[in-house]
């Protein structure tokens, strides 16, 4: 039984493990204060007896609190007067004094013998008696538990030795009850049945499992296992192929798609499923009242943007279903990357009783089912047996490991306790890459991600464009890449990660690894744009990528020559100079994490040593970060963008003077209507073109200064079967296999 | 004893409620939220987000409401995993961390208390030297790089134990040692300070001339005493040890509960840091009680004023 279900404090294996840690503790404690560990501290003859002053005092309160007779024997001897035991607890411990104000009073009580003083007060149900072999006794029939001097004729108490074996016995079984408890609360989880077919490192415990919940990549790839969508992906390509749909028409200006859903589809716990669960859980994902982070990604059909304005109705979004296997949807503008959002987390169908939860309760419609989630620790998916759909992978069983440190998950793969880890130390990638053991396992495939610096336009000397050009020409992305990134990304002089040049130098590099690549471009049909330096084959400015040879790419954007003849000319003070203005600091803005320190610090150097300008670091915790950026009081601050779906759109829109993520305060008119130009254009080639212009003005005039296209990182072991690189680093598990078990 | 032990109470509940109430009012404080992402929803999607959990609330309000919650043990769902309760998170990873700290505890005081009595019986000979060294190590060298060739030797090097993971008990092994360590090199000092103080006392003296063996001496009349410093600070050492130490969580992939500690604060999951805190405070307040007890069971002279 799993933390899945809502269980309060009171789950009662956790009140039983936690009473029986308290109780031995506690037992422990009174164990001691009921003297069980005195019992023996006096030993036989020959030895001074070290009264547990604690133990003494303990019975002798109950029994001589109030005698008069003793504590005036005792004037001469301590010099004091009052009750007897606390003056005696005030004479330093272990003293020859202090024995010999117990002798005394020890002769007293033999002296005393057959006589028994009158406690006064509360302790008269303890009275002190003489038993029949002459020994007091301060409680009726029990011996009192303290001894005399050798040498006086007394004999050695009885209790003594049994009190002794009562100590070790008591002490033993406490300990054993106290590590019997620890290694129940171990074992307490029910054991997994064996190592599962397929062990993935996952980076982390996902946040939510539910699709319109989900935000990131580990939650996606358990979400996209559990979940079947209309459309599955091809591993290599990443084309579309049937899923829960059988096939699909789009009309010819592409704004109308019709799915026809396959017959007898079922959810995991039986209940049928069809077209009117799609048009329930997109209509839920668009709903602005439910908050789904991703439903802006539906927000182009038809009816969607109103409705979240306020200004429509949920009746009126052109999602509809025409009969239990038709569903029908209507656009505002084409949406050529439909499809592979049809593939996507937030549009899987959703279980009518989920209630925005999800879990091992929770029906779901994929080939695999959720039957595991130990906090922390691992999810467990296995074979759904309701599954009708068309895949037949070949696991059964799949963990997804929640280990969140990199080197954690480093030691796990290299133990052989996973197959397959999404996340390594920085630190070891060039190990990684270099190592014979290693480098056939260590996948950077190109991702399309884009590294960059928003710079904020409004803040001096950031207004100025030959500043920013200079800032741009003076570094050297290839040394970046290669020395402080370990080798593995690639140099980015435009916006759109990935240009043919790019994925040319990276296929060069995989292959002089020993890995073939199947990859042929970052995003098909459209040919990105780039900033150059002074000049490149009689091109000045931003030019397209394709037009660059790959040889002459690492260099393309590096010419601090020109970077400071543009600083003179605009008036600024170069090295090697005395006249023009001193460039205002810069502040570098970036998150706390090893590789942003380290590119901040290597910008600073770059500028310094080529421009002469001075800049301060400033560091800040991630949400702290977000929280400024937001406010746009930066002057520049790292950043990456990744693709939504593989299109231009999803990067050149992100400057938009609406969009919520641009956080720079820019804002271009012509850029928005060249954007939204691209975005209603039909026709395809027609439509590359226009982006390209798009791309152009960002590149001019915009708030950008790109670094390096990302590459994502895996792990694979040699045993897994069906891992192919693709720009979006979906890797289905529908594909995977294993050799040997 | 039960009227201490009341008063004693009383206290600790309104320490729990200041520590509540003051870590409440600084979570909020700190800029950003739980639901700020690289790639933000616009903003009336973010507010439907918070307000779904009532996040729009004035603070005050939201503030009774985690209280009121809490009294019935029953806070709501965590902001990042909203698909599990604060209260399951917390005792999903409450009994390994307990299992884990309180094994290192008993191991590390015991370890510790023989290491100290060893040292302290031949006073300046090499055993004590050694014995200080280790102690001097164990409470220096940090847990990253004692655990970090722990595994190297022991995992990759012998192939005795596996690196990480939390599956049975030899998954155990490793972190109990490491997280041992410190606790034993800090009772080894101070029973060996201890010890050595008490062993100058004239009890002791005396003890010894009636022809008491060494050990006998220290071990029977001069431990207790010495025990007192270790004792008084058991306290907090055990709070801070039962509650996982993040560290070690991190480097064995151990699911405990020290993780929420810092992962809660830097996600702004309000819910599960209240928790967490809670939680930290309670143990705490619980150690030191029995700590103290501990205490006036060991050094009678604390009873006087009880008497």
């Amino acid at each position: 039984m799993d933390s899945v279900s809502p269980k309060s404090l009171l789950d009662f294996r956790f009140l039983l493990l936690l009473s029986l840690d308290l109780v031995f503790l506690l037992l422990l404690d009174l164990g001691a204060l009921l003297d069980l560990q005195h019992a023996g501290l006096g030993q036989s003859d020959g030895e001074v007896f070290s009264l547990g002053e604690a133990s003494l005092s303990f019975q002798l309160k109950d029994a001589f609190v109030a005698s008069q007779d003793i504590s005036s024997s005792l004037e001469p001897v301590t010099g004091l007067q009052g009750p007897v035991n606390r003056h005696l607890l005030l004479l330093p411990t272990g003293t020859l004094r202090h024995h010999a104000c117990w002798a005394q009073i020890l002769d007293r009580i033999d002296n005393d013998r057959g006589k028994s003083p009158e406690p006064a007060g509360r302790n008269r149900q303890h009275p002190v008696t003489v038993q029949d072999n002459g020994l007091p006794c301060y409680r009726q029939g029990k011996p009192a538990i303290w001894r005399g001097l050798p040498g006086r004729g007394h004999k050695p108490m009885i209790a003594a030795e049994s009190g002794q074996r009562m100590k070790f016995r008591t002490i033993a079984i406490l300990i054993s009850f106290g590590i019997a408890t620890s290694i129940m609360a171990l074992l307490w989880r029910s054991p997994l049945p064996g190592r599962a077919d397929l062990v993935i490192g996952n980076g982390t415990d996902p946040g939510s499992l539910h699709p319109h919940r989900a935000t990131g990549n580990p939650e996606g790839r358990i979400i996209r296992a559990i979940h079947e969508g209309l459309v599955l992906l091809d591993p290599e390509t990443l084309d579309p192929m049937p899923g829960c749909a059988e096939s699909w028409q789009i009309s010819a200006d592409g704004r109308h798609y019709q799915f026809q859903i396959q017959h007898g589809l079922r959810w995991s716990d039986g209940t049928p499923l069809d077209a009117d669960d799609f048009v329930r859980s997109w209509l839920d994902l668009i709903d602005p009242l439910q908050g789904a982070p991703y439903g802006d990604l539906l927000e182009s059909v038809t009816g969607a943007r109103q409705w979240r304005n306020g200004t429509g109705e949920r009746e009126q979004v052109r999602i509809q279903s025409l009969d239990s296997t038709l569903l029908e949807i209507e656009f505002d503008h084409p949406v050529p990357w439909f499809l592979y959002l049809c593939a996507q987390t937030p549009l899987q169908p959703v279980h009518p009783d989920s209630a925005g939860r999800a879990g091992p309760g929770i029906a779901t419609n994929g080939p695999w089912m959720l039957t595991r989630w130990s906090l922390r620790d691992r999810i467990r998916i296995e074979t759904n047996p309701e599954y009708r759909g068309p895949s037949r992978p070949t696991l059964k069983s799949i963990d997804f490991l929640a280990a969140e440190s990199a080197n954690t998950q480093l030691n796990i793969f290299a133990a052989g306790l996973s197959d397959w880890t999404v996340r390594v130390p920085a630190a070891a990638i060039p190990i990684l890459r270099s190592d014979p053991i290693w480098s056939p396992r260590w996948r950077a495939d190109p991702y399309l991600g884009i590294s960059f610096y928003r710079l904020n336009l409004e803040r001096p000397p950031l207004d100025d464009p030959a500043v920013r050009r200079a800032l741009s020409l003076s570094i050297d992305r290839q040394q970046l890449c290669r020395d402080v990134l370990g080798g593995d990304p690639e140099p980015a002089y435009g916006f759109v990660p990935w240009p043919s040049p790019a994925i040319e130098r990276q296929q060069q590099k995989l292959i002089d690894r020993g890995i073939p690549s199947a990859l042929t471009s970052g995003l098909p049909g459209y040919r990105a744009m780039v900033a150059i330096g002074s000049e490149y084959n009689g091109l000045h400015g931003v030019i397209p990528a394709h037009q660059v040879a790959s040889e002459d790419w690492p260099r393309l954007g590096y010419d601090p020559r020109t970077a400071r003849e543009l600083l003179s000319e605009a008036g600024w003070r170069v090295p090697g100079s005395t006249e023009g203005r001193e460039i205002p600091t810069l502040e570098i803005l970036h998150p706390s994490g090893s590789t942003s320190s380290l590119v901040a610090q290597w910008l600073q150097l770059a500028w310094k040593r080529e421009l002469g300008l001075d800049s301060t670091i400033q560091t800040l915790e991630w949400r702290s970060f977000l929280d400024v950026q937001r406010a746009v009081d930066y002057d520049i601050s790292r950043s990456n963008w990744i693709a939504d779906y593989p299109d231009p759109a999803t990067f050149l829109t992100l400057f938009t003077s609406d969009s919520p993520n641009s956080r720079t305060g820019w804002s271009d008119s012509e850029y928005d209507q060249s954007v939204a130009l691209a975005l209603a254009e039909g026709d395809p080639e027609l439509r590359m073109q226009l982006w390209q212009q798009a791309e152009k003005i960002l590149l001019e005039r915009g708030p950008v200064l790109p670094l390096w296209s990302m590459t994502s990182g895996n792990l694979v072991s040699e045993e897994v079967t069906g891992f192919f690189a693709n720009p979006l680093d979906q890797h289905d598990l529908r594909a995977i296999g294993r050799r040997s078990r | 004893m039960s009227r201490l032990l009341l008063k004693r109470l009383g206290a600790s509940l309104v320490t729990i409620w200041a520590v509540f109430t003051i870590s409440f009012f600084i979570i909020r404080a700190a800029p950003g939220g739980p639901f700020d992402a690289d790639r933000d929803p616009p903003p009336d999607v973010k507010r439907a987000i918070e307000e779904r959990y009532d996040l729009d609330a004035p603070l005050w309000s939201q503030y009774l409401a985690q209280i009121q919650g809490w009294m019935m043990l029953d806070p709501g769902p965590s902001l990042r995993q909203p698909d599990h309760d604060v209260a399951s998170i917390l005792s999903a990873g409450l009994p390994i961390s307990l299992t884990i700290g309180g094994l290192a505890l008993l191991l590390g005081t015991a370890v510790g208390i023989f290491l100290g009595l060893i040292a302290a019986l031949r006073v300046g000979g090499w055993l004590d030297h050694l014995v200080v060294v280790i102690a001097s190590v164990g409470i220096s060298l940090p847990l990253y790089v004692i655990a970090g060739m722990l595994v190297l030797a022991v995992s990759f090097g012998l192939g005795w134990l596996p690196p990480a993971g939390w599956e049975s008990v030899p998954s155990l092994i490793m972190p109990v040692l490491c997280l041992a360590l410190a606790p034993a090199a800090q009772a080894a000092r101070l029973v060996r300070s201890g010890l050595i103080e008490m062993s100058s006392e004239e009890f002791a003296r005396t003890a010894r001339a009636k022809g008491i063996s060494p050990f006998r001496v220290l071990f029977r009349h001069c431990l207790r005493p010495a025990l007192i410093p270790l004792v008084a600070t058991l306290g907090p050492t055990a709070a801070a040890l039962l509650t996982g130490s993040l560290v070690i969580e991190q480097i064995f992939a151990i699911p405990g509960v020290g993780m929420h500690f810092i992962q809660g604060a830097l996600n702004r999951d309000y819910p599960l840091v209240l928790g967490a805190v809670l939680l930290y405070t309670v143990l705490l307040q619980l150690m030191t009680l029995l700590a103290d007890l501990m205490l006036l069971s060991l050094d009678p002279r604390l009873r006087g004023d009880a008497a």
